[in-house]
């Protein structure tokens, strides 16, 4: 199991956020969170990734324990739901910066942070400060260094905010290419036609608590449906059966 | 009109921010407050009884005192205009300037909420100085000071919108010259006698000395010089306010304290070679990474200038002073000694600038599978690395003119001493404070008071030490071992807590 959430609770000021919610992805596999908005996608990523202490529940990510070893966060990329870069610096000296918070160094460093931004097109923005940057391209950087480290495990919170068509698919390449290499990606998104492509397994999300979880298939037919519907008709059906 | 308060009551709450409706913010906000007023009163009472002490009266200390204010309140509306002139909050941005209000009606909510904002750091500190030094009869001047003061605020915000709407009609860099221009005409007096050079007669028609003149007499009749200069600026200001200003607003209520990178700030790189110095390879060790990261970010986003600015404005005040006064009731080697005492304010301003535009980029950190410290320990290293030479470049500045440098060994103590604790206190300020809606904003005075109030407190032994003589000006050498030993020790006990204490505030 590359990522396990079993039972995680979490509250701000009192309100629950997440109640209870459990999520497995497995190596190889990438593993979609689906939920409507504020359905607790975000508050469960950021558990995962270290950022929010669980009040219950544990999270185990590659086989340590989230909350007590950190030493798992060299293993992972992160991209966040909105992310905040440091806007003073230049594109390659925040490519640069990240890679050594992930304990890359020498020739290994340089050869990461040039093979990702000719990845993501950013060759020519090189030397120019974050701060002039669309809001795309401010993606397409902090995508970039998401993956800096080549990571075994990927976790992505809305991770096509403003790319362009062309970028979309190189980063869609990119997290089959990691699930292939046996690592796997958990991404949080609204695209049900996106996780239809790139998704192996999914979760539904509702209200903090695990919905429905399993292969897209598993997930049609646990909605009543057959192989033949959509994600999107499976994922409203779902969550609107507990609404009743 | 209507409009126009609807805006304002709204950016007054934003501006409050998360005090409304949260009663331990608004207890907290008023315990800064007070500091702020007990600051400002024990500073009067100090200059009270030094006007005793000298045989001057205690009164003697007005025309100065509302000289350097006034020109202190008309400075401050000038840094605005430099920075826009017209204030906004991001959400102004985004939804009321692409509304159908017209430019005239935000420019009226913004000149009133300036005034506020103004009168809430002037008024009450002001009238507890005027006050306390002209105690029994502060009932009289009161009368006269206040509202000299409004004109002083009223005269500020005109040139605040002036110089940020002229924007339109000179262009950036016009506007920019209108405003440095501005900037050392209302400074000249203070100028002139920080150089030594006697004032000319003309320059009693100077504004900032029509308004000190007419609180120190107690007469409003000389206020009538006072009406080319507020005619002038009306028609000027009535003028401009015609024009759609709107495409030149800037969040100037969240970026007050920085500047956009420019070609010169946004190519500032940390020379290797300081960091080979230092023993702090940036590509070997994570302290060195995050020094460099944090030295970048100040010479780039404009705080570091920022803080330099105002401190050399104080320091112009500083040399000024005394000789306004004439050094009989200012012992004029204590301006050397003064710097000191306000040198913390460089890292305070980084401080404020750090928890409006660094602490939201934390996640980068906290993703790293390293310890925290060294996040830490390389932003104390790197307020300490701009403020001590700061202030050491500061003090070779007044000491050219005053000539000779008797307490230099515990001056130079007293330097190192406030810089280092100032910027240890910033920082862990900035940890323990959320600053959340403007660096403009009250809370922000808790990022000032504690780092001032704080560093003093911890050079404690070494100022006591600066006010004994002989030792003072010709210390043993074991005076200043001891000294040195102190401030060391106590350095290293302040860092420990700090950079392994702090991690956990790191959110
Ligand atoms: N820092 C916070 N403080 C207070 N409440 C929060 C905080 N973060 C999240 N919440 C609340 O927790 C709940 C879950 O939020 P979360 O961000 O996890 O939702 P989400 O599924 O990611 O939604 P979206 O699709 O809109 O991104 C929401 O009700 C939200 O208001
Ligand atoms: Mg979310």
């Amino acid at each position: 199991m590359m990522i396990e959430v079993k039972d995680l609770w979490k509250s701000f000021d009192g309100e629950p956020a997440v109640r209870g919610l459990n999520l497995t992805v497995r190596a190889g596999s990438v593993h979609g969170l689906l939920g409507l908005n504020g359905a607790g996608k975000t508050t469960t990523v950021k558990c995962v990734v270290g950022l929010l202490r669980p009040d219950r529940g544990h999270v185990r990510v590659a086989g340590r324990s989230a909350t007590e070893d950190v030493s798992y966060k060299s293993l992972i990329g992160y991209l966040p739901e909105n992310p905040s870069l440091p806007e003073y610096l230049t594109v390659r000296e925040f490519l640069v910066f990240v890679a050594r918070l992930k304990g890359l160094g020498g020739r290994e460093l340089q050869t990461s942070v040039s093979e990702v931004a000719e990845l993501f097109g950013l060759n020519g923005l090189l030397d120019k400060l974050i701060f002039g940057l669309s809001k795309g391209l401010k993606q397409r950087v902090a995508f970039a260094s998401a993956i800096v480290n080549d990571p075994l495990i990927l976790v992505l919170d809305e991770p096509f905010n403003g790319l362009d068509p062309e970028v979309q698919s190189v980063a869609k390449a990119e997290m089959k290419e990691i699930s292939k290499r046996g690592g796997s990606v958990l991404v949080s998104t609204h695209l049900l036609d996106t996780i239809e492509r790139v998704c192996n397994s999914a979760t539904i999300v509702h209200r903090g608590k695990d919905l429905a979880s399993g292969s897209l298939e598993e997930l049609k037919r646990s909605a009543g449906l057959d192989s033949s519907a959509s994600l999107e008709e499976a994922f409203l059906r779902t969550v609107s059966r507990v609404r009743e | 009109m209507r409009v126009a308060f609807v805006l304002l009551r709204v950016k007054l709450r934003q501006y409050l921010g998360p005090v409304v409706g949260r009663p331990r913010n608004v207890v907290f906000l008023f315990i800064v407050y007070g500091l702020w007023l007990v600051g400002t009163g024990l500073f009067s009472l100090a200059l009270r009884v030094a006007g005793v002490v000298s045989g001057s009266g205690p009164a003697g200390f007005l025309p100065v005192l509302t000289e350097v204010t006034m020109a202190a309140v008309m400075a401050a509306g000038i840094y605005l205009g430099l920075k826009g002139g017209v204030t906004a909050f991001p959400y102004e941005i985004d939804f009321v300037l692409p509304s159908r209000v017209k430019p005239r009606t935000f420019l009226v909510s913004d000149a009133i909420f300036q005034f506020v904002m103004l009168s809430l750091f002037v008024v009450p500190p002001v009238a507890l100085m005027i006050g306390t030094i002209t105690y029994p009869a502060h009932v009289t001047y009161l009368a006269v000071a206040i509202p000299c003061y409004a004109i002083a605020m009223v005269m500020a915000i005109m040139l605040s919108h002036v110089i940020g709407l002229s924007r339109t009609k000179l262009g950036d860099r016009g506007s920019r010259l209108l405003g440095w221009g501005l900037m050392a005409s209302v400074l000249m007096p203070l100028g002139l006698s920080a150089l030594g050079v006697p004032r000319p007669s003309e320059l009693s028609y100077h504004p900032a000395l029509i308004l000190s003149h007419a609180v120190t007499e107690g007469s409003t009749s000389v206020l009538l010089y006072l009406l080319p200069y507020v005619a002038a600026s009306l028609a000027v200001y009535v003028r401009l306010s015609g024009t759609n200003f709107y495409p030149s607003v800037t969040p100037l209520l969240v970026s007050a304290l920085m500047d956009r990178p420019t070609m010169i700030t946004g190519r500032v790189a940390v020379p290797a070679a300081l960091l080979r110095v230092l023993g702090l390879r940036a590509s070997s060790r994570l302290t060195g990474l995050m020094y460099a990261l944090h030295l970048t970010r100040v010479a780039r986003e404009g705080s570091l200038f920022t803080g330099a600015t105002v401190l050399v404005l104080l320091t112009l005040g500083n040399i000024a002073v005394p000789r306004i006064m004439g050094s009989f009731t200012f012992p004029e080697l204590a301006q050397l000694t003064m710097i000191a005492l306000y040198v913390p304010l460089l890292p305070a301003l980084l401080a404020i600038n750090w928890g409006l535009s660094e602490r939201r980029n934390l996640w980068l950190v906290k993703m790293s599978p390293w310890s925290e410290r060294p996040y830490l320990s390389g932003l104390l290293l790197a307020y300490v690395t701009v403020t001590l030479p700061f202030s050491l470049f500061l003090y070779s500045l007044v000491s050219v003119g005053v000539g000779e440098l008797p307490f230099l060994a515990v001056d130079l103590i007293l330097l190192a001493s406030m810089s280092y604790f100032g910027s240890a206190l910033a920082v862990l300020t900035s940890l323990t404070v959320r600053i959340e809606s403007s660096p403009l904003s009250l809370g922000s005075l808790v990022f000032i008071v504690v780092p001032l109030a704080g560093s003093a407190l911890l050079s404690l032994p070494v100022l006591v030490l600066r006010t004994f003589e002989p030792l003072a000006s010709s210390p043993t050498p074991t005076v200043i071992a001891a000294a040195s030993v102190y401030v060391a020790a106590f350095a290293a006990v302040v860092y420990r807590a700090l950079v392994h204490g702090g991690t956990k505030y790191l959110t």
